[in-house]
């Protein structure tokens, strides 16, 4: 039973609980960064790394933390994990690091991650915790991605920088849709997902 | 333990901050030699593309020894005020009405000299950089890199594609005989090729990061003027800069030449 909970915690955010289409969280940093498939995954990979590992930090502090300023606390373990991944991509992996530049930063900002903290690792123990950061992480990884390519392959006729829209499309007179490539199109990329995913599943709808 | 009171609040609260910046402190001095080291590296690998070295984090370093002849600083009056490499290096320019720093490296690749100035402008969001290479005439651009701190991904961070950097080679200065420095210019809408000279098609869809090319571009070598005037009097090589200009490396250099000659063999 215990197994079968804990396997839930990754697969439903994948899902129906997702946290971009059900829980309508982080939606403004899936419009900043899926322009191109590229930066969107590792984006998902960092913000991952900082929701589980943050989940996991506050999950063990739990039961230390004064409640008045649970708060600044968690921010400022979700920064420091930010600022951990920062500096270990600067570090390790320089060109990575520079084409995702302010997005990592503004992890920090992401509501998911405090999302989670406050609704789950402030009452779970350290494991479950760190597997409902993996699982929201990979929940928010998968709508972004759907969103970059998407985005990518209609707005620029690419798919991880390389043309896949051979050319004689466009000599019979196909064209990019420019407009895939403004933020609004991210947005109504994402409510035509939560669109298809409220019709497919009943019990997401509201009454 | 009550954990609501106010002395534990601010006791746990005390704890917190300095663990973390104990933590935060340790990872970047431990990784402080490595970081640096990828910028380094990074500066060096846009040096040598300028003129068209390509390096990777293993050789650059080497590769920069050999093809980096000389490396030094300048003021905005032509005057050499560093004259050490390494120092050099690690300027970095600053312009301001006085008192400017103005890194110049001396390349040479397969005989020929170059001279590679860094560029510094402001793009739509935030900075721009890059730097130039200019052929031994002092007027020919031979090959550029540009990066950007914040540009709009897919619209305005193409500066940093290989197509747009190589619309800038081969293109002047200066107009044939004028001593007046005119740059390059951007334009929309395809009309570059009337100005075979000095014209850069825009990106589309980043007027405004455009701009900011052509403004570094022609604001940085609008201080490097008087260093390139002083040198192009006085040293040997590149002392009758127009005579080499339109004899020796006509067909290479002056692409309006070069189609007018092959339309009058046509014709």
């Amino acid at each position: 039973m215990a197994q079968n909970n804990n396997l839930e915690l990754i697969t439903k955010p994948l899902n129906l609980n997702n946290p971009v289409t059900a829980q309508i969280l982080g939606i403004c940093s899936a419009l900043a960064v899926t322009v191109q498939l590229e930066p969107a995954i590792v984006m998902a990979i960092s913000v991952t790394v900082v929701t589980a590992l943050s989940n996991f930090v506050i999950s063990l502090l739990r039961n230390t933390i004064p409640s008045r300023i649970r708060i600044i606390v968690q921010l400022m373990i979700v920064s420091l994990m930010v600022i951990l991944v920062d500096q270990v991509l600067k570090a390790y992996m320089y060109q990575l690091d520079k084409q995702l530049s302010v997005y990592v930063g503004l992890i920090i900002t992401n509501c998911i991650v405090m999302g989670r903290l406050e609704a789950f690792a402030l009452g779970n123990k350290p494991l479950p915790a760190l597997l409902d950061g993996i699982g929201n992480g990979a929940g928010y990884g998968v709508i972004l991605v759907i969103v970059a390519f998407i985005r990518e392959l209609f707005g620029s006729g690419k798919l991880f920088g390389c043309q896949v829209i051979p050319d004689c499309f466009y000599n019979l007179g196909y064209e990019n849709c420019g407009f895939m490539l403004n933020p609004p199109m991210a947005l109504i990329l994402i409510g035509m997902i939560i669109w298809i995913q409220r019709s497919k599943y009943k019990e997401l709808q509201e009454k | 333990m009550n954990v609501q009171k106010n002395s534990y609040t601010i006791i746990y609260a005390s704890i917190m901050v300095v663990a973390v910046a104990a933590i935060l402190t340790a990872v970047s001095f431990g990784l402080k030699d490595r970081q640096q080291n990828n910028i380094d590296n990074e500066k060096r690998q846009n040096i040598l593309k300028t003129v068209n070295v390509e390096a990777n984090d293993e050789n650059a370093a080497q590769l920069f020894e050999q093809t980096v002849k000389e490396a030094f600083v300048v003021n905005e009056k032509g005057e050499i005020i560093e004259s050490n490499k390494d120092n050099a290096f690690k300027t970095s320019i600053s312009i301001s009405d006085e008192n400017c720093q103005l890194p110049v490296f001396k390349c040479e690749k397969d005989g020929k000299a170059y001279f590679v100035v860094p560029l510094k402008g402001n793009g739509l969001w935030g900075d721009i950089w890059g730097y130039a290479s200019l052929e031994s005439d002092l007027n020919t651009i031979a090959g550029v890199v540009f990066d950007h701190a914040s540009e709009t991904p897919g619209l305005g961070d193409k500066i940093t594609t290989k197509e747009f950097q190589q619309l800038f080679v081969g293109k002047k200065l200066y107009d044939e005989g004028s001593q007046d420095l005119k740059g390059v210019t951007i334009y929309k809408g395809g009309l570059a090729k009337n100005d075979p000279l000095h014209g850069i098609d825009a990106l589309s869809g980043a007027t405004l990061t455009s701009n900011g090319v052509q403004n570094m571009i022609n604001d940085c070598f609008k201080v490097y003027q008087a260093y390139f005037k002083n040198i192009s009097t006085s040293a040997p090589v590149v002392e009758q800069p127009k005579e080499v200009e339109c004899s020796d490396s006509l067909a290479t250099a002056i692409p309006a030449c070069d189609s007018t000659n092959v339309n009058t063999i046509n014709e």
